[in-house]
């Protein structure tokens, strides 16, 4: 298994040998032999003094006197033998006890090595301590030895419940050994460092599966908004009495789903507050002039123009300085906005003052959105789920909005929504649902980096909305601007940072763990 | 003289097990010609206090010392005595107490004109 050290005691660390007797006279005898014989010696003149010697310096054999003053060979025998870490230390007694057979015997019972008469012979002493050191070094090295199976061992157990990165197994330093353990050790993290990278590799297409779908999923509901408010538009609803229905319908749908799955999170007064700040910008800030703008532009317009969130959170980001400002980054931005003139001028062309106002007040209308995005990213509580979330800002947006449409006379009355005008709002809350839960649930699971491609979707999806859905149509000229704004937003790309993946899974078994 | 109350080849034996050192053993000699009489002065306080656990180590502790240092007779008395005090005796003992005194003071006497060359 593994080979004693010969050198016992070696030149360069001589064994460390505590003598503990009350007796000055052999107290420097046995230094002298000792010492003589090629070892360290120190001495204390008690048991107490040993005791307090042992515990302050590791000593590889004690001589111990039997008959003395205070705590007695015996009384330190029972002291070390009752200390789990002490009960290992080598003890030889040395005493002039050598016709008391039972004083003897009993040392040895109470885990005495061996015995030696004071007048010794010096070859014995050393016969014996070599012995003593012997077995000292083999326990020592047996334990050293366990403890590597054990470390061993902790690392399949861990490999059992699904945890293959080698920080968690922490065989690094098991497996420079170059003994079967070491060579095992290594073999054993090599093997469980390839199963860890193919998971980490699968696990990533997984997530970015999931991802991905979940962004194809929110970038077409993004991109429906346009034409059902447009259309909601053209039913004759207003901006805030729309808001206080769609909002209502969400909060009570996510209510809903929250009561049959139960689990209502604990809020704190900061959460609260980021829920209250939310509401008032999605709820009512982007509604409200999602709704405004729907009835005076196109929808394929204003999918164009909120695609610009993307550009706008770089802005922000660049501004803030936690994004490089890249040349290519800063010329994507610029072949965004060219995309957007474009799309403007193409617009522009024939129509009057009004229509004018309300292309260039669309432009706002991506600042709130990247407002929304950046809040969210950053502050969102992680302990609440995506649902609830959305739930709970509805809820708080309902009210507002319900208060706002109230004072300023614009509530649209439940019978009224007995119409088709009820169908599309309808279908707008489950589409709004479905945008800010998905969109919750891309941040958390694909990250800001990910997320921010929702814009690419959203273009695409607008366009095809409000040509499938309203029949606009679009020129060569305002398809060439969607290609600009696209190429924009390709070259202005987020950071490629990348979240650690960690691997959850448990299979593990309990019932053949090492003990 | 000396070699009537120290043992030779006994404090030979002393030499060598501490490596034969001259002034090592003069050293040892110089403590064994101090301890004694305290030693001595400790067997008194015990056999006067009738505490026969502290005249067990007294006479316990000049045995081992006499030993080592060839002192035979003086071990010898001192380990009857001990013997005594183990069984249980009483520290009524002022004949070997005596005896004890006077060869331990018969072995002081020695080592303070003891020739090392001889060893």
């Amino acid at each position: 298994m593994f080979e004693l050290d010969e050198r016992i005691p070696s030149a360069a660390q001589p064994a460390e040998i505590l003598i503990i007797d009350d007796n000055l006279l052999s107290r420097k005898k046995l230094k002298l032999a000792v010492e003589n014989l090629g070892y360290c010696a120190t001495v204390v003149s008690n048991g107490e003094a040993g005791l307090e010697a042992i515990k302050a310096k590791a000593f590889d054999a004690i001589l111990l006197d039997m008959l003395m003053p205070g705590l007695d060979g015996f009384g330190v025998l029972k002291r070390l033998n009752a200390d789990d870490t002490l009960q290992d230390l080598t003890v030889i007694v040395v005493s002039a006890l050598e016709n008391d057979a039972d004083s003897v015997s009993l040392a040895i019972t109470l885990g005495a090595e061996d015995f030696l008469p004071k007048d010794f012979d010096p070859v014995i002493l050393d016969a014996r301590l070599r012995t003593s050191l012997r077995k000292k070094q083999f326990r020592d090295q047996e334990l050293e030895y366990f403890s590597r199976v054990n470390a061993l061992t902790d690392a399949a157990a861990k490999v059992e419940s699904g945890r293959f990165d080698s920080e968690s197994l922490m065989l690094d330093d098991l497996a420079k050994f170059k003994d079967p353990i070491g060579r095992l050790a290594a073999i054993f993290k090599g093997m469980a460092g390839e199963i860890h990278a193919r998971e980490v590799k699968l696990l990533r297409r997984i997530q970015t599966l999931q991802c991905s779908i979940l962004l194809l999923v929110c970038g077409g509901a993004s991109g429906l908004v346009p034409s059902l408010s447009r259309m909601s538009a053209g039913l004759g609803a207003n901006p805030i009495g729309l808001t206080v229905w769609i909002d209502l319908i969400v909060a009570v749908l996510c209510a809903i789903i929250i009561l049959f799955r139960g689990g209502f999170p604990k809020l704190s007064r900061r959460d609260i507050a980021f829920f209250v700040v939310w509401a008032f910008v999605v709820g009512i800030l982007q509604h409200i002039s999602i709704f405004v703008l729907a009835g005076h532009v196109q929808a394929t317009f204003l999918t164009l123009v909120l695609a610009l969130e993307g550009l706008v959170v770089f802005c922000f980001a660049a501004l803030m300085r936690s994004e490089k400002a890249a040349l290519r980054r800063v010329f994507g931005l610029l072949i965004g906005l060219v995309g957007v003139g474009v799309s403007l001028y193409q617009r522009m062309d024939g129509t009057g003052f009004e229509a004018n106002f309300w292309l260039f007040a669309s432009l706002f209308a991506p600042l709130v959105f990247a407002f929304e995005t950046i809040a969210v990213a950053a502050k969102r509580p992680e302990h609440v789920d995506p649902v609830c979330a959305v739930g709970i800002m509805f809820g708080f947006s309902t009210v507002m909005a319900l208060v706002l449409s109230v004072a300023t006379g614009n509530f649209i009355a439940p019978s009224t929504l007995v119409s088709p005008l009820g169908a599309v709002v309808a279908i707008l809350a489950i589409t709004t649902m479905v945008v800010n839960i998905t969109f919750f649930l891309l941040l958390k699971h694909g990250g800001g980096v990910f997320t921010s491609q929702k814009g690419y979707v959203t273009a695409i999806a607008g366009v095809l909305w409000g040509i499938l859905l309203l029949g606009e149509t679009m020129s060569p000229l305002a398809w060439a601007a969607i290609v600009l704004v696209l190429i924009g937003m390709y070259l202005v790309e987020s950071k490629t940072s990348d979240e650690p993946i960690t691997i959850k899974r448990d299979f593990h078994r309990p019932e053949i763990r090492a003990k | 003289m000396n070699q009537s109350v120290i043992d030779i080849p006994a404090l030979r034996k002393l030499s060598t097990m501490i490596g034969g050192q001259r002034e090592d053993l003069e050293e040892l000699i110089e403590d064994f010609i101090t301890l004694i009489p305290q030693q001595m002065e400790s067997m008194r306080s015990a056999h006067a206090a009738g505490d026969r656990a502290a005249m067990r180590i007294a006479v316990h502790s000049t045995k081992s010392n006499a030993r080592d240092m060839g002192a035979l007779e003086l071990a010898e008395l001192c380990a009857q005595q001990e013997q005594q005090c183990k069984e249980g005796d009483s520290v009524d003992c002022d004949a070997e107490l005596t005896t004890i005194f006077v060869k331990a003071d018969e072995a002081i006497q020695a080592f303070k004109t003891i020739n090392l060359d001889d060893v």
